[in-house]
């Protein structure tokens, strides 16, 4: 779901995303590279994202993915999904300190 | 450099769990490009070489585990389906051949050549499975031009039926070989691209025009036109689409009128003799009346009544065996066979046709949209024939069931090709813009940015 909530605002290759998760997130999620790569081609293989090959940077060649409607749709009900786990947690957990304070 | 090494053992080590050779390449420089970029970061951070290089291949990880989830999706696949529907048609059409041989066959060496075919095409198919059919992207323009020369020599040789003649289908697998990697070649390439693509489709087919090639023409046209309507469609060519795409439709309609008016004669007459086969039973029309009388008689089972009153249905149709085998088999068997192959190569075309849309690498997506279309434009015209509505022009009769040698060959290379095509569909993708599902091929709307 965060790799796809990364591509939304453009292509991105494998390092740059490693850097920005951890970047926006304040350093909570430091995604080890052994991780992501396995995560991104398995999303490649489920149509979720497409990679290509950008311009070579200093004779870099660099493998950019972005997303596709199918993971746009994908995303967008996995946020769904996040939405209502998060907010039954918070409501229990709201529930709770309520009852703590008495 | 020490890291040079470091990272090449690692990849090596990475790659040694991923069993598909050819996503090797790609995985290293994706992995090679991420481990510098690390590296880098690193020594910017004031470590030194060592601790960097120690420090990045730890961020990597366990090269096994790491290995082992790319294998799991780095597979090769294969289309059993269609694998399974060939064998099945391979194995008919010898059954068929079995039926029909005589011993004016065996004396002539027919059968050994038949055999011959056989065993070419099936070491053709799977030769062509374990191929890298990338090397085909990379050889565009040749193989375009050695298109053109068969495609002459066939021409030059002048009749109809010989076996340098019936090169053509092989002509028209390497022009269109050739164009899906010139096309690839013309994307983004707006206008300039579009008339690019469109006089390497064109060519072709005035040679097949000029020196009349029927089945030929028509497959290489349904595919050209099928692959250009596509790219225009995906925005190969740019976003404005329209200009395009009357200009296509323009194109069509005049090159199609041309194509009718060079074949009215030819057409009047065959007209006549399909239409008016009954006034001339035994002259003009012969042929079609039997094949009339053959199937109206025909049960679902069994011979067809029609041969009650003769020995064999070679007196009727001597040549039955070389222009109608589906009507062969349903006079002879019922109609159940006739039901059957049908059915099973509609089936057949139309996984081909689905699994195409599905392939990620342009290239391979142009060309097995154009090998597929081939299929297609075949089975009708051995549909039609058989059924005694259209007269036999030189065709290559059904998918692999049809005795002839030339056609189970090129045949085999279509089927070939695409599960080459398809095996490496995981690994191989080139800026391709896929289409997650069917659906959505029709109804795609680009997601604005």
């Amino acid at each position: 779901m965060l790799i796809l909530g990364l591509l939304t605002d453009g292509d991105k290759y494998g390092y740059q995303m490693i850097e920005e998760l951890d970047k926006r997130s304040n350093h909570t999620f430091q995604l080890k590279a052994g991780t992501l790569y396995p995560l991104l081609h398995s999303l490649e293989q489920q149509g979720y994202i497409e990679a290509y090959d950008g311009e070579p940077e200093k004779n870099r060649p660099r493998r950019y993915y972005k997303i596709t409607p199918k993971g746009y749709r994908h995303l967008e009900e996995m946020k769904k999904e996040w939405n209502t786990v998060s907010s039954a947690i918070n409501s229990v957990l709201g529930g709770m300190k309520h009852a703590e304070q008495y | 450099m020490q890291n040079n090494i470091e990272f090449s053992n690692y990849l090596d080590i990475v790659c040694s769990q991923i069993h598909f050779q050819r996503a090797h390449n790609g995985l290293r420089k994706e992995l090679r490009a991420h481990l510098e970029d690390q590296f880098r970061q690193y020594l910017d951070e004031g470590e030194t070489e060592d601790s960097a290089i120690k420090l990045t291949i730890e961020q990597m990880g366990d090269p096994i585990a790491l290995g082992n989830q790319l294998n799991d999706t780095h597979k090769p696949q294969t289309e059993w389906l269609l694998v399974v529907l060939t064998g099945l048609f391979i194995v008919l059409g010898c059954f068929v051949f079995y039926m029909i041989q005589d011993n004016v066959m065996l004396e002539n060496g027919y059968v050994l050549k038949y055999i011959m075919y056989i065993l070419t095409g099936i070491l053709v198919g799977i030769g062509l499975y374990f191929f890298d059919y990338t090397l085909l992207n990379r050889h565009s323009y040749f193989l375009y031009f050695c298109g053109l020369i068969i495609m002459l020599l066939a021409i030059n040789s002048g009749d109809k039926g010989s076996t340098i003649s019936r090169l053509d289908l092989f002509a028209a697998i390497l022009f269109v070989t050739g164009f899906s990697g010139i096309l690839e070649k013309s994307r983004n390439n707006q206008k300039s691209g579009f008339f690019k693509a469109y006089i390497f489709a064109l060519v072709p087919l005035i040679f097949c025009l000029l020196y009349p090639r029927t089945v030929i023409t028509l497959c290489l046209f349904a595919a050209f036109i099928t692959l250009l309507f596509i790219s225009i469609r995906r925005d190969y060519f740019g976003s404005n689409k329209k200009p395009m795409l009357i200009y296509t439709v323009v194109n069509v309609f005049l090159f199609v009128g041309y194509a009718v008016w060079l074949a009215t004669p030819k057409l009047v007459y065959h007209f006549n003799k399909v239409i008016f086969s009954m006034t001339e039973p035994d002259g003009a029309g012969y042929v079609y009346t039997q094949i009339h009388n053959l199937l109206t008689h025909s049960k679902l089972f069994g011979q067809s009544t029609y041969l009650a009153n003769f020995k064999s249905i070679f007196e009727i149709l001597p040549e039955i065996k070389n222009d109608h085998i589906l009507t062969y088999l349903i006079a002879s068997f019922g109609w159940i066979t006739g039901i059957f192959i049908l059915c099973s190569s509609l089936i057949l075309i139309t996984r081909y046709l689905l699994i195409a849309l599905k392939i990620k690498s342009g290239f391979g997506f142009n060309l097995s949209v154009c090998l597929g279309v081939f299929l297609f434009v075949e089975f009708i015209i051995a549909a039609l024939e058989n059924f005694g509505l259209i007269p036999v022009v030189a065709t290559f009769g059904f998918p692999f069931i049809s005795i002839g040698g030339i056609g189970f060959v090129g045949n085999s290379i279509i089927i070939g090709l695409l599960l080459s095509i398809w095996r490496a569909n995981q690994i191989i993708k080139d800026n391709m813009t896929s289409y997650s599902d069917h659906f959505e091929f029709f109804t795609k709307k680009a997601i604005k940015k």
